[in-house]
């Protein structure tokens, strides 16, 4: 599915933070990427992401080379398969839970009884019916993280990437996290997460340790 | 179309959330667009709109002139418009004449009503019908078959209870029988300089022998044929004024060449309100400029604080223009909302311009806030919602992805700084020349009210009469006469009563009299050097009640009546003109030189000059004569200077004139200074605006320096905390804080200033007794919005110097 070749991101007066990066994604893999501060894993997302464009080498999403493209086809293909789920979950605080799972459906030209039906949905999938017009300061930090996951899947993506989805919450909300996590890739979602937690990363089945911007090394996850 | 709804329905939850904020941009815009809607309303009315004739712009005013005596814009005369007539310049030509009359009929007392004499053709060639009955005829432009009357539909309505059977009736106008033949439709009035609505009209007998070729009196307004251009009219009026000079020798080769001169009707109409609406339209412009930067500037320091909002919005997806959409929306219903509050000022002070318009104000009653300006007030919302919500959006829709996403900032960016202080220099520039322009016309309008307009306007109250004047005979002459010198001598023993006289025309009553002239053995300087200037007629003590000085000589007195030599004083400008260094006094003078039996008469006295046609024009050469000797004028006005309030002697002057005939209308019962003040009233009232649209345009300057300079200093609180903590004193902060601020402040200004020497050269027809590039004026209200603007950047900088350094440095 990811194939990166050579990806260099250099920053000005930061240098290399990605360093000739070689990586492969399978589709239906769950991938965590690790590493200590300033090791280039937020930037690798977002390169993956299709959001940061300033970066070299080459980059394949399902064989297209995305690399060859210019910032509105890459942006239209991230906007097709990819979603994304932030440390700080970033819900937009003006809209009510329903709203914001509806935000990314409306930037996908998709008529209104299509989108509210998906909605519908995503709210029983996720068992948050009862909060869909509730305003995210009025959600605990894990139902606010669980809103922000449904919406990062609502349009159903190929690929979820998740930047410290678990950073903000206490441990047993992470638990439930990395369950849905599961459930999402046992249904076919690819997905890459980044985390500093070992305990975290055992829910994946590879790891991929980086360090001042190169990949390290990659294995299978020990189960904890 | 649902998408867009969502953009409309979240931009209200916006606002909502940040009440104080929309408050500001939505009152900034209602000033803005409001005060633009009032002002384009008038513009629209005056200037814009056709006037309510068939195919106005065909309609041309056609006036006299004699080029060589540099007389311009005079009247044409009835043979003259046979003339125009006949030659077939105009697909129609037809003219009318001011003429006021007692009425009787109806309900109420006889009274003093406007009328006009038209020729039969005025209404076909204006493309008027009659809304009852009928036109005027040609048969009734006879001397006999004229007793025929169209009523004006206010006197229709108020004297005839809107009879619908009135054609047919009569009405008795300065003693003789009228047949009232029909209605003229509601509204029509011919406007213009000095016109007035007149309330009827009767046919211009036309073949009327008194009507010479040297009475200039008409007012003509020809109707272009279809094809013709405004080149070819001007070639034929040419043609026509040269062939009637020559045709006519005996009565234009004194006076030079006879030329005719066009002008649309609508300009005419117009007059000199034209320059004064243009220059209050772009001053609001102005303040409409200056609110947009403001409420940019809030919606810049709002899209800063989303910069994490729009980063997630892209990240699921947004593009660019999908961002910039949302924004603009935001800022559309900003100004939809403004725009609204706007059209409702808009409304209060639309009524109250025409409540206080000047009578100078042309086309007043068709000013009002109808479909087009309402058209153009949604325009320009839509236009306005762009131009200050563009740069924000375009700013806010580049997120710092990578930033934002990751540590949450809010993404504030040095670009949207720069617009920022970008925007306040463009607020002091534009707010510098609004205020150059308000001030020197300020100034202009303080050097005219001090003019010494030749006369003491104060405690005099003015009185006007017009006799019947139906055959102008000798019986009718001395009854006018009779009833001026009783009048004068009655008022004069009102107690309170200091000195009584009488003229034909006021000063500053925007009206005039010129005659053509012959003074004894006098050799013309130049072939066609004809004299002509100013007439007037005078009755009792008129240079002594109004503080005429005399210069040399004597004034008219009693002794100089009917039975006694025929005596004439002038004014300075006169004896220049004519005369030069040499003495008038004994010299000789006669008007109307075709007539050989009117007798010269003797310059007895020079008397001071006087402003008579406005306070900023010099004073024109003026004779007068006594109305004992000259016996021309019908109607008169009344002066008397009073001890107290003149208007408190209203009563008891009415009562005497009533004792002297009771059946006599009077009219115009008004103060001296009341004139002088109407003479000035175009001015002020354009004055009044401006010093309104700068107040608010100072305000919104000020504001909107205030808001950037607060909105620096919280962005810096982490790096005044650092300067502190590394020894900044108090002074030290504020010192760098008001610098920064008072930078900006000084580009503004010195742009603004370089702005205003450009442009208010645009200005100069419309100033008096100060240049357009005044320096003392233009430095005074640099150092007003300098100091303004410091106080505005004072109170946020002594927040800075409040600044915690140990909280400032924790606080992220």
């Amino acid at each position: 599915m990811i194939r990166l070749r050579k990806l260099t991101r250099t920053f000005p007066g930061s240098g290399r933070v990605l360093d000739a990066v070689d990586l492969e994604v399978q589709a239906g893999d769950f991938v965590t990427v690790m590493g200590p501060s300033g090791a280039g894993k937020s930037t690798l997302l977002a390169v993956l992401a299709m959001l940061d464009h300033d970066w070299s080498g080459e980059y394949f999403f399902f064989n297209e080379p995305v690399h060859k493209m210019n910032g509105k086809e890459r942006t239209a293909l991230g906007r097709k398969h990819v979603g994304i789920v932030f440390q700080r979950f970033h819900l937009l605080e003006d809209l009510t839970v329903a709203e914001n799972l509806e935000v990314p459906l409306s930037y996908r030209d998709m008529p209104g009884a299509q989108r509210k039906a998906k909605v519908a949905d995503a709210l029983d999938r996720f068992g948050i019916v009862g909060k869909k017009d509730l305003y995210p300061a009025q959600l605990s930090g894990g139902q606010q993280q669980l809103v922000a996951i449904a919406r990062a899947v609502i349009a159903e993506p190929s690929l979820l990437l998740a930047d410290e989805p678990t950073g903000n919450l206490h441990t047993e909300q992470g638990a439930e996290i990395m369950k849905l996590f599961a459930q999402l890739n046992r249904a076919g979602t690819t997905i890459v997460q980044v985390t500093h937690s070992e305990q975290i990363a055992s829910h994946s089945r590879r790891i991929i340790r980086m360090r001042d911007g190169r990949v390290m090394s990659e294995g299978l996850t020990e189960r904890l | 179309m649902d998408a867009l709804w969502k953009d409309v329905r979240f931009a209200l939850r916006m606002l909502r959330r940040t009440p104080g904020v929309a408050a500001a941009a939505v009152i900034a815009l209602a000033l803005g667009i409001g005060a633009n809607t009032a002002i384009f309303s008038v513009v629209d009315g005056v200037l814009l709109r056709p006037l309510p004739y068939h195919d106005s712009h065909a309609l041309y005013v056609v006036k006299g002139r004699f080029p060589q005596q540099q007389l311009l814009h005079i009247p044409i005369s009835v043979p003259e418009l046979r003339d125009l007539q006949e030659s077939g310049i105009f697909s129609t030509v037809g003219g009318f004449t001011y003429g006021d009359t007692n009425l009787v009929g109806g309900i109420g007392a006889p009274e003093r009503v406007c009328g006009a004499a038209a020729s039969a053709s005025l209404l076909p060639t204006l493309g008027v019908q009659p809304a009852l009955g009928r036109g005027f005829t040609d048969e009734e432009e006879r001397v006999g078959h004229n007793k025929v009357a169209l009523l004006a539909d206010g006197l229709w309505r108020q004297r005839f209870g809107a009879d619908p059977a009135i054609v047919g009736k009569t009405l008795v106008l300065d003693g003789e029988t009228f047949q009232i033949v029909g209605v003229l439709p509601r509204g029509f009035a011919l406007d213009g300089p000095g016109a007035t609505a007149c309330d009827l009209w009767t046919p211009l007998a036309m073949n009327d022998p008194s009507f010479s070729r040297g009475g200039h009196f008409l007012e003509v307004i020809g109707r272009l044929k279809p094809g013709t251009t405004r080149a070819q009219l001007d070639g034929e009026l040419a043609a026509l004024g040269a062939r009637l000079t020559e045709q006519y020798a005996k009565n234009y080769k004194r006076a030079g060449t006879w030329a005719l001169e066009e002008k649309p009707l609508l300009d005419h109409v117009v007059g000199d309100a034209r320059g004064a609406l243009w220059m209050l339209l772009a001053a609001v412009a102005f303040v409409l400029l200056i609110a947009c930067a403001n409420v940019a500037n809030l919606m810049l320091a709002r899209a800063a604080g989303r910069g994490r909002e729009m980063a997630v919005r892209t990240a699921l997806g947004a593009a660019r223009a999908r961002l910039i959409r949302q924004m603009l929306t935001e800022s559309l219903l900003l100004a939809a909302i403004g725009g609204t509050l706007g059209t409702l000022l808009a409304l209060w002070g639309v009524d109250a311009m025409v409540a206080l318009a000047p009578e100078a104000l042309p086309r007043a009653s068709e000013i009002a806030l109808d479909g087009r300006v309402l058209a153009f007030t949604i325009g320009l919302s839509l236009v306005t919602g762009v131009g200050f919500g563009l740069a924000p959006a375009l700013a806010a829709s580049r997120p710092d992805l990578t930033a934002a996403l990751k540590d949450g900032s809010r993404g504030a960016s040095a670009t949207r700084g720069r617009l920022r202080r970008a925007l306040v220099v463009a607020e002091m520039a534009l707010s510098l020349l609004l205020l150059v322009g308000t001030g020197l016309m300020a100034r202009s309008f303080v050097t005219v009210r001090n003019v010494d307009p030749g006369f003491r306007p104060d405690h005099i109250l003015t009185i006007s009469a017009s006799l019947p004047s139906v055959t102008r005979d000798a019986t009718e002459q001395a009854r006018w006469v009779s009833y001026f010198r009783r009048a004068t001598e009655r008022l004069a023993t009102l107690p309170g009563v200091r000195a009584v006289g009488a003229a034909n025309i006021l000063p500053l009553s925007n009206d005039s009299a010129d005659y053509t002239f012959e003074i004894e053995s006098w050799v013309p300087r130049t072939q066609g050097d004809m004299p002509d200037n100013e007439a007037r007629e005078i009755a009792g003590d008129y240079f002594k009640t109004l503080g005429i000085p005399l210069v040399r000589g004597r004034l008219i007195g009693p002794a100089d009546d009917e039975n006694a030599p025929p005596v004439v004083v002038i004014n300075q400008a006169m004896a220049r003109r004519w005369w030069g260094d040499e003495d008038p006094i004994g010299k000789r003078l006669r008007i109307g030189s075709r007539k050989k039996e009117v007798p010269w008469s003797t310059v007895v006295g020079i008397v001071g000059d006087v402003r008579e046609v406005g306070l900023d024009q010099p004073a024109k050469a003026e004779m007068y004569f006594t109305n004992a000797q000259w016996r021309n004028s019908s109607s008169m006005s009344l002066v008397l200077r009073t001890d107290g309030e003149p208007l408190q002697l209203a009563g008891a002057a009415r009562a005497a004139l009533a004792e002297i005939d009771p059946a006599q209308p009077i009219f115009n019962v008004r103060t001296m200074d009341d004139l002088v003040a109407r003479s000035l009233a175009q001015r002020e009232f354009a004055l009044v605006l401006m010093l309104i649209f700068a107040g608010v345009a100072l305000l919104l300057a000020t504001v909107g320096i205030y808001g950037v300079m607060s909105y620096t200093v919280a962005q810096r609180t982490q790096e005044i905390g650092i300067r502190v903590a590394l020894g900044a004193s108090p002074a030290g902060v504020l010192r760098m804080v008001v610098l920064d601020g008072m930078r900006l402040v000084a580009v503004g200004l010195a742009i603004g200033l370089c702005g205003a020497f450009a442009v208010m050269r645009l200005l100069s027809s419309m100033l008096y007794g100060v240049s357009a590039t005044d320096l003392p004026t233009f430095a005074a209200i640099a150092a007003v919005l300098a100091g303004t603007a410091l106080v505005a950047t004072i109170i946020p900088a002594r927040r800075a110097t409040r600044v915690d350094p140990m909280l400032a440095l924790r606080a992220d």
